[in-house]
């Protein structure tokens, strides 16, 4: 009988216990710096530029072939770009958040933020645009850290809102 | 219902065809088990597996080396961080990749967690098979502090994409040395709490002592490894018989039953979990600084060859075996899943048990269907 | 009898046909805050303050589920299974004294009523098990009706001792007599374990729930109902662990007796740690299997239980009364069986090695 008495006692000592349930909606989560959540592009602020320069490297890599790049050109004074990206679509439902888009990125305009509360009931809305990606890596549709209710809630990413803004082909081979 | 019991040539004996049908109420993934049963004894069993078949070798037969750590992830998800290393040394061995010191100790600190974790996986499953719920979430408290580690050094909780060819992909943030001797006492603790819940209460030890003995030698003709085989007896652990990595330099000690019983194959998981800690506590003192990861050609195509690695994932013996022919992806790459070979000893493993003694013996052998249909 | 005494008995069973689900809903939400707490974490808690509506949108969902009839099914024994296996807990709480005044029905012979009736929902497990066509539901009725006679045995024998102890079949004289002497559960302590643990195997409970266990092939004779029919087995089983619970009290600890605090009050705080106790032992214990289950009773409760009653009915016959030296002979007794029984019941049946053909390959290193 020994034996079923530790496992009351070690019962009863954790029924005494705090909970280690996290509170998830009611608390922000816990993010880590290197969280993989859904990747985004960054954005040069002095030049006012997206820092991607299309080379496809990502859509290359990536192994579930989830990214779309097409290039328009391009003039401007500041840079000395010719080209610039005209089309960037990351199908979120495809990705596998593996994070080698942005290992093989040679100019780190890619990374992967903790965005991770995206979920919406029409699968178009899972593949982002090159405005909603760079939303995303600018913070302002992180509502994983800040939750939806909460008084620092940013602006909720606009989904694509009705089958007809859907893109029509949501990507192709790179 | 009444056939005649494949096995025996009495053609009389009226038998029910019972499945534990694909969908399991524990923990274990899906596996088809066809029992035949007469009453509670099962006469025999014919495992069926295949429904988590995703084709991880063909679609790695697309990926170049840097994607593949993220197909092989899914196979084992359980141990990810165990199959990444097994495929990488693999690769290196084609590659020709020399490892930096720093990133072996990191991989070994990193598999060594996952071991803790993937036994804590197995614990849970275990008490639920034996009939209550409070050891799942006993051992999910410990696999939530060693996630959260993870999650710092890698992104991620579960699969992690982070052994990568020569090193690891990034280095270890500037805490990583905190975090892990903050968790190693809580981990410690925990160990403790589940082992005073489960080990010596005396309905689990009636349930599953003396249940399914094995000697080493039939144990080694069904193909068992691992701890399954460490608990006949049998001292084998690769890390001591063919090291790998830099297991050489630690000093640990191999847990060894006596009976192989379920109850020795579950204390075999516990006792390996304090070796793991004192392990980690080892790689931690003993962590130089240095690169993270090693020289890698610029050009990553397959060499052309083969290589064969062997290495003690927390299930048993993992092989991995990758052939290059010079191209950008793999020719072909095999994973020796040893949960395949456990799913496959189950045919005879169950001759003559109690059916409900026959969800604890396929608990006790750990297996993952993820492994074992790939 | 009076219109009036008629209609007011009417109310008072109206009163405990609708408590009784309520009571059953209540019942599973402290089951599940207690598990939480158990297992470090929060029970239902998002539904209604603290969760406490959780159970209530339970009940909504399984009331507004599909209700299937499986092909195979027995029409008539897979339709009325459910009401004979709810109705008999009822019934019961018809008589249970929670105080001298607030009981429905008193009867002479209430004690023999109360173990009398759940015997008829085992009746409706068969029907359940038979009448739901399928082979686990079969299987698993025959293990759980077999369980359920087996258990009774005991059970009825360790209250037994307390029926010859107090002279009396009554629920209310039992309680009474514990009013002026100690409690019978602190004189006849043996009496009180066999009747917990009986009472636990009756009804299917951890540790004792092989028949309805999640994790095995079978869920037991009820996994071809859904819906409202699932529910009541739910239910049913809830009312019958707040019976097992108060009869506990009422038989072993004293009823309602207690200085300061109103009848009802001590009856509360009394019941509750058993049935924490019960929902505790949920969390805390793993699963017999059915053959330890059965040698467990058969072997080690039925021959205590009898050595029980032996001892009471010494002592009663001798005049002794319930005194300490029935207490260390029932002790005693209990500790030579469970020395000398437990070991024979949990023993695995040994098996033969598997077959090792010839040759034997060489067993590396």
């Amino acid at each position: 009988m020994r034996g079923i008495f530790k496992s009351f006692k070690e019962t009863l000592r954790s029924s005494v216990m705090a909970p280690v349930t996290e509170m998830y909606p009611y608390e922000p989560a816990r993010m880590t710096p290197r969280s993989r959540g859904a990747p985004g592009l960054l954005w040069n602020d002095d030049v006012d530029e997206i820092i991607c320069t299309g080379c496809r490297a990502c859509a290359r890599e990536c192994p579930d072939k989830c990214i779309f790049v097409s290039l328009e050109s391009y003039a401007d004074d500041l840079t000395e770009r010719k080209t610039m990206v005209d089309e960037f679509y990351l199908d979120l439902a495809l990705c596998s958040y593996c994070g080698i888009c942005v290992d093989v990125c040679p100019y780190e305009a890619i990374e992967m933020t903790p965005e991770f509360a995206y979920s919406s009931t029409d699968v178009r809305s899972m593949v982002l645009d090159k405005g909603e990606l760079v939303q995303i890596a600018r913070g302002m549709s992180r509502t994983t850290v800040n939750p939806p209710n909460s008084p620092g809630a940013p602006k909720p990413l606009t989904a694509v809102e009705t089958p007809e803004q859907a893109p029509a082909e949501d990507e192709g081979n790179a | 219902m009444a056939e005649a019991v494949p096995g025996t040539s009495d053609s009389n004996a009226e038998f029910m065809q019972i499945n534990m049908g694909p969908q399991h109420p524990s923990t274990h993934g899906v596996c088809r088990l066809e029992l035949a049963v007469d009453g509670e004894v099962v006469l025999s069993c014919r495992p069926e597996i295949g429904y988590l078949h995703r084709g991880v070798e063909k679609i790695a037969e697309n990926l170049t080396v840097i994607q593949l750590p993220v197909i092989t992830d899914r196979a084992d998800y359980l141990s990810a961080l165990n199959t990444e290393l097994g495929v990488m040394l693999a690769a290196e061995q084609l590659y020709e990749v020399a490892v930096p010191e720093r990133a072996e100790y990191i991989r070994v600190i990193m598999a060594e967690l996952n071991r803790i974790a993937n036994h804590m996986m197995f614990y849970g499953a275990l008490g639920t098979d034996a009939g209550f719920s409070s050891p799942f979430i006993f051992g999910w408290w410990n696999r939530e502090i060693i996630h959260d580690v993870f999650e710092e050094v890698t992104g991620a909780r579960m699969l992690h994409n982070y052994i990568a060819l020569g090193g690891v992909k990034q280095d270890v943030p500037a805490n990583f040395k905190d975090s892990v001797k903050k968790i190693l006492p809580q981990l410690a603790d925990g160990l403790d709490r589940c082992h005073g819940l489960l080990t010596d209460n005396e309905i689990f030890v009636a349930r599953t002592k003396g249940l399914n003995p094995l000697t080493p030698e039939e144990a080694l003709r069904l193909g068992l490894t691992g701890p399954s085989l460490r608990a006949t007896g049998l001292a084998r652990d690769l890390r001591r018989l063919a090291p790998y990595s830099i297991y050489d330099r630690f000093e640990f000690e191999v847990p060894v039953g006596t009976v192989g019983d379920v109850h020795d194959r579950y204390m075999m998981r516990l006792l390996e979990m304090r070796e793991s800690l004192r392990i980690i506590e080892q790689a931690l003192e003993g962590m130089p600084d240095g690169e993270y990861r090693g020289e890698i050609p610029r050009r990553l195509r397959y060499p052309v060859g083969e290589a064969y690695s062997r290495t003690e994932s927390p299930r048993g013996e993992l092989g991995i075996y990758i052939v290059g022919d010079g191209q950008n992806t793999a020719h072909r790459v095999k994973i020796r899943a040893p949960a395949f070979v456990h799913v496959s000893a189950m045919e005879e493993l169950l001759k003559g048990t109690y059916i409900a003694d026959a969800v604890l013996i396929f608990a006790s052998l750990d297996i993952v269907l993820g492994e074992a249909d790939r | 009898m009076s219109l009036t005494d008629v209609l007011i008995t009417v109310l008072k069973v109206l009163v405990i046909v609708l408590a009784a689900p309520l009571l059953a809903l209540v019942l599973v939400y402290v089951e599940r805050k207690t598990l939480g707490r158990i297992q470090r974490r929060m029970g239902p808690w998002h539904v209604g303050p603290m969760g406490l509506l959780q159970t209530l949108a339970d009940a909504v969902k399984l009331l507004t589920k599909e209700v299937l009839t499986p092909e195979r099914a027995e029409p008539w024994a897979y339709w009325i299974a459910p009401i004979v296996v709810f109705v008999p807990g009822v019934f019961v709480l018809v008589v249970i004294p929670f105080t001298p005044e607030l009981v429905v029905s008193r009867l002479d012979l209430s004690l023999l009523y109360v173990f009398a009736l759940p015997a008829v929902s085992v009746v409706g497990f068969i029907m359940a098990g038979w009448g739901a066509g399928s082979k686990y539901a079969l299987l698993g009725g025959i293990r759980l009706v077999a369980q359920a006679v087996s258990y009774e045995i005991p059970l009825l024998f360790s209250v037994l001792g307390v029926a010859i102890l107090a002279g009396s079949l009554s629920l209310i004289d039992i309680v009474n007599a514990q009013g002026d002497t100690v409690w019978y559960g602190v004189v006849q302590p043996v009496a009180f374990v066999i009747f917990i643990m009986a009472g636990l195997a009756e009804h299917s409970r951890t540790p004792f729930d092989m028949a309805v266990g999640e994790s095995e092939v079978m869920g037991g004779p009820t996994i071809e109902y859904s819906g409202i029919r699932w529910a009541m087995f739910m239910l049913a089983e809830y009312v019958n662990i707040f019976i097992l619970a108060s009869l506990g009290t009422i038989i072993f600890l004293g009823g309602w007796h207690g200085p300061v605090l109103p009848g009802w009050v001590w009856y509360l705080l009394k019941t509750t740690p058993i049935l924490l106790f019960i929902f505790w032992l949920r969390g805390t214990l793993p699963r017999l299997r059915v053959d330890q289950l059965m040698g467990f009773c058969w072997k080690v409760l039925i021959p205590l239980s009898l050595l029980n009653v032996v001892v009471a009915a010494t002592f009663k016959v001798y005049g002794w009364g319930p005194t300490i030296p029935m207490v260390i002979a029932s002790v005693l007794a209990a500790y030579w069986f469970y020395r000398r029984e437990w070991r024979q019941v949990v023993a695995v049946p040994a098996r033969d090695p598997i077959p090792v053909p010839t040759p034997v390959p060489a067993a590396a290193e």
